[in-house]
């Protein structure tokens, strides 16, 4: 455009103010980044939840007999139930917490859409003590295929007293969304034959497949009345809703978000609007100089429209890298299963991030545009 | 040099009107920083005061060892007559140690919105209201020992559906009455109690969870732990009720904590900047006011002070506001997370700290712009248009 | 290419809040195409709003303004920006040159309204910029310019587009009397050399002395000062 040069001169005329103002709405648009990509990764929890999925667990705490299985699966609509228990526990020091996810054959089944292959399964079928790590907690324990490790767990009672599971490793598998900091898969039999005896054939949930997706929460209605008064009454947690960030906690944690990155856009249009207004004060006669030159009104408000839109862009693209780069860097810092979910930079979060920035630009850029169309050249001029 | 600081300052104050809009720029930005940080705070701050008051310093929690969560704990009948008996546990009028069996299950309950959430059910046994003396009835009665009757807390009954009396909870063996309110001024006002016994027939469980006691002194802690620790009959943890719900409250809210930390810190480096921006601008508006008085003799020193107090005056002011804002949404209102119901807090300690970040963005953002003001050439600022 | 301007009974007041000052009280004046004129009167007696109808400015509120035969009064204000563009130059007593441009890029300013190609632009501007002796300081900022270069930048850029008519008001008011003796010798090589129509507006009598004609403003009427032979 043959008409930047004369924007960019009128930007870094004080390249200072410039700067900072870049640098603050860089910032602004980092955490617009943050909150808008946090949210996008709950819409995207809510969009990988199926619905033809619940799970299903101990009313009033505790474990359920594994044999319920059968008994759930053998109820009409009901495709496969699965069982899976988790140990949560540390390697080495208590700091360095994990969770593993104890899955038994059915689990395969029940969740296809899992990016572990048939072959992958099979390796802690066949090793019992194997163990499917996925790449970010096998980066963050520096784990390799091969490698033996040991989880203290101390709240899991083992028949031989100890609090420690020796486990090894028999794949590195690709990440998944919904385990934002990584997952570990074991398998199920070896968890429950080296338990106590009172809690051998236990498990923590099941997991049940129903056939037909719009009877899922009859299905999950008539499951919990079936074992309302028997000795392990059950609750059931459809997929749909268990993935649902806000109905899980209680908490409109995506409304706050949007208030965040809301506060932060009301800052910067603060910042750039007067910026740019007091700008236009100070240049006040260069721009009736444009007019006697020939610019019309047009002109000379889209210039100042430039001049807003420039830091404003820029500072939106810089402050969305940004935000990638952070997103990329705190999931190491966590330890796993604190719930904080990643933020996901995608498409819709730049485009909101730049429709922002384009509204935070036109609306500094009205008042001083309005000011110049009213000016009076002769006046501006003579005002010397 | 005071009088020399406190005339240029006071002129550089008069002058603030004229530079209204550049000065609004800090007081915005500290307000929207410091008002979402401690927006997002007053849930984290909101459940540790909740949890801190539930601790009680005379009350020491015994749990089976390794247990971080009570629901984790399983303290079995053979245990619980042994830790009772042991030294430094408060007695009762009646000459019984005050150490109650208790039991912690989640239940599941209707959110008040329709949704399906989770709560504590509690099992206090003869020895509970004597652990817990803060626990008061304000409506209908206490349920009575070995009948299937439940109380619910005030919060529950406010933040849940179905939690008056007379309403009926779900159990294994049928529907239990609530018959009574319960305040506790703590925690446990989102949470059902109920008799111990009971529940855990009625659960088909025979674990108590955790054995409650009331100190004989703040000190004998020590005493009941040795005892309890090296009996061999026992594989027990004793803390101080206050430690255990610290130590809670730090793991449920280090994740919230860090969040509302993370987004104060990115807002103020943005108010920062701002911050610099205005107050160059401002050193530079004022050049032929500052260049006048050095001409007549008054120090750089002053100067330059003039500018760091502008700074704290402005962001001070915008932190207040924003503390103010968050105060007047936020502070006290009842919230839930998870299974836990807390009211949510704008402390004064936490608008100290508003300040106090506040002060600090002045300092930083104000520092280079004073240097250059004490540096401005005196005798082009004299000359300029 | 010359101008000739035609003003006929023009009556202009200016508004100060609610009074209503009256500057000119129908005044006429006739300029020939390719005269030098130069106009001088005490403060308020007219001399720049005259020159601020001739460029279209400003309107008169009554009375025409006919400007190289264009019937100035009866453009709008978008339409007079327009002609503005390729009809008149302006100099200013201060300049007005953006700081943060370059000698070159404030000479071509103008062309930025046209549709000449880049290369064209940086043709015309290298050929004003010779015209008014600063080829060798095209890449210099104003300031690192004295008074009279960074007003021959003004002239430059007052020229670029080749316009008929020269407006100049106070050009020499902030120059030394031997910096202010070259810019007016410019001014005077720009009207015989490229027949240029040039108004100078002027305090100082040795300046209105380079024009070919002399003229005077008292009270909103119009004096012819001396007929000087050029």
């Amino acid at each position: 455009m043959k008409y930047f040069p004369l924007v960019w001169a009128a930007i870094m005329r004080k390249p200072t103010r410039a700067v900072l103002t870049l640098l603050s709405v860089m910032l602004a648009f980092t955490l617009f980044g943050l909150t808008i990509g946090m949210n996008a990764t709950f819409a995207k929890f809510k969009e990988d939840a199926r619905d033809d999925r619940m799970f299903v667990f101990a009313r009033f705490s505790g474990l359920v007999p594994v044999a319920l299985e059968r008994q759930i699966e053998s109820m009409p609509g009901v495709e496969m139930v699965a069982s899976s228990s988790g140990i949560g526990g540390y390697i080495k020091d208590p700091k360095n917490r994990v969770f593993v996810q104890m899955m038994d054959d059915k689990v395969a089944k029940v969740n296809p859409e899992y990016p572990i292959t048939p072959a992958q399964w099979q390796m802690i079928r066949d090793d019992r003590m194997g163990m499917l790590v996925s790449k970010m907690q096998a980066d963050r324990w520096h784990l390799k295929p091969g490698d033996t490790f040991v989880i203290a767990s101390p709240m899991v009672k083992k028949l031989d007293g100890t609090m420690s599971w020796t486990f090894k490793v028999a794949a590195v598998t690709p990440d998944m969304n919904i385990f934002g900091q990584g997952y570990m898969f074991g398998n199920f039999d070896y968890m429950d034959k080296a338990r106590t005896l009172s809690d051998q054939s236990k498990t923590g949930q099941f997991r049940v497949k129903v056939s037909d997706p719009t009877k899922t929460a009859e299905i999950a209605q008539q499951i919990e009345d079936k074992f309302a008064n028997s000795a392990t009454p059950l609750q059931t947690l459809t997929e749909k809703v268990a993935f649902d960030v806000t109905a899980n906690t209680g908490m409109d944690i995506a409304a706050v978000d949007r208030d965040v990155a809301l506060a932060g856009m009301f800052m910067v249009l603060f910042l750039t609007a007067n910026s740019l207004a007091q700008a236009v004060r100070e240049r006040f006669a260069e721009f009736a100089t444009l007019k006697t030159i020939g610019f019309s009104d047009g002109g000379v408000i889209g210039l100042v429209f430039a001049e807003a839109a420039v830091p404003c862009l820029l500072g939106a693209g810089l402050g969305i890298g940004l935000a990638t780069i952070i997103s990329n860097i705190i999931p190491h810092f966590l330890p796993p299963g604190q719930g904080l979910p990643i933020p996901t930079m995608e498409v819709m979060v730049f485009v909101w991030a730049f429709l922002c920035a384009a509204l935070v630009a036109f609306i500094s850029a009205a008042l001083p545009a309005l000011r110049l169309r009213q000016m009076d050249i002769a006046t501006a001029l003579s005002g010397r | 040099m005071l009088r020399q600081i406190w005339i240029v300052s006071a002129l550089n104050f008069k002058s603030l009107p004229g530079r209204f809009w550049q000065s609004m720029v800090i007081v915005v930005g500290l307000a929207a920083t410091i008002g979402v940080m401690l927006s997002m705070l007053s849930v984290s701050a909101g459940m540790r005061e909740g949890y801190a008051k539930a601790g009680d310093p005379g009350r020491a929690i015994v749990i089976s060892k390794g247990a971080e969560q009570e629901g984790q704990s399983a303290i079995t009948r053979a245990m619980a007559p042994l830790i009772a008996v042991a030294p430094g546990i408060a007695k009762d009028t009646d000459g019984k140690p005050l150490a109650d069996r208790t039991l912690n299950v989640g239940v599941p309950v209707l959110r008040a919105d329709g949704s399906k959430g989770f709560t504590s059910m509690r099992g206090f046994s003869d020895k509970g209201p004597g652990v817990r003396p803060e626990l008061k009835i304000v409506a209908g009665r206490m349920f009575q020992p070995g009948k299937r009757e439940i109380i619910a807390g005030v919060g529950a009954r406010i933040m849940f559906r179905h939690m008056q009396v007379g309403d009926k909870v779900i159990l294994p063996d049928g529907q239990w009455p609530i018959v009574g309110i319960f305040s506790t001024g703590d925690q446990l006002e989102g949470q059902l109690i109920g008799d111990t016994e009971t529940l855990l027939t009625t659960l088909h469980k025979t674990n108590y969870n955790s054995v409650l006691v009331r100190l004989s002194s703040l000190d004998s802690l020590t005493t009941l732990k040795r005892a309890l620790t090296t009996n061999p009959a026992l594989s027990v943890d004793v803390m101080r009720h206050s430690d255990w719900y610290a130590r809670l409250a730090d793991q449920q809210t280090f994740a919230l904590a860090l969040l509302g930390y993370i987004v104060g810190t990115v807002m103020a480096i943005g108010a920062l900047f701002g911050c610099l921006n205005t107050l160059y601008s401002a050193v530079s508006t004022r050049g032929r006011e500052i260049a006048t008085l050095r001409a007549l003799g008054y120090g750089a020193f002053p100067v330059a002070v003039s500018v760091i107090l502008e700074a704290i005056l402005l962001s001070v002011a915008g932190a207040l506001i924003g503390a103010g804002i968050a105060w007047a949404l936020y502070d006290g209102k009842l919230d839930l997370f998870g299974n836990t119901i807390f009211h949510l807090s704008v402390s004064p300690k936490q608008i100290e700290l508003g300040v106090i970040w506040a002060i600090a963005v002045a300092l930083l953002g104000g520092l280079l712009p004073s240097i250059r003001a004490a540096r401005l050439p005196v005798v082009d600022a004299l000359r300029a248009t | 290419m010359s101008a000739a301007i035609s003003l006929r009974n023009v009556v202009k007041a200016y508004k100060r809040g609610k009074e209503s000052v009256p500057v000119l009280h129908g005044l006429s004046l006739e300029i020939p195409a390719g005269q030098f004129v130069s106009l001088m009167g005490p403060s308020g007696s007219g001399k720049t709003t005259i020159l601020n109808l001739v460029g279209g400015l400003d309107h008169a509120n009554s009375g025409e303004v006919i400007v190289g035969g264009e019937h100035l009064e009866t453009l709008s204000g978008g339409q007079l920006t327009k002609w503005r563009a390729g009809h008149v130059g302006f100099i200013f007593q201060f300049y007005n040159l953006m700081p943060m441009l370059s000698a070159a890029g404030n000479v071509e300013l103008p062309l930025l309204l046209t549709s000449l190609s880049k290369s064209e632009r940086a043709r015309r501007v290298e050929i004003a910029l010779e015209i008014v002796g600063l080829k060798d300081r095209a890449s210099h900022k104003p300031g690192e310019m004295s008074g009279g270069q960074q007003q021959r930048v003004g002239i430059a850029r007052a020229i670029v587009a080749d316009p008929p008519l020269l407006l100049c008001d106070e050009p020499t008011g902030d120059l030394d009397r031997a910096t202010a003796d070259e810019i007016l010798s410019l001014l005077q090589q720009l009207n015989r050399q490229h027949k240029k129509t040039i108004l100078m507006v002027t305090h100082d009598p040795k300046a209105a002395d380079h024009a070919s004609r002399q003229m005077e403003t008292d009270k909103g009427q119009l004096f012819e000062r001396a007929l000087v032979s050029a």
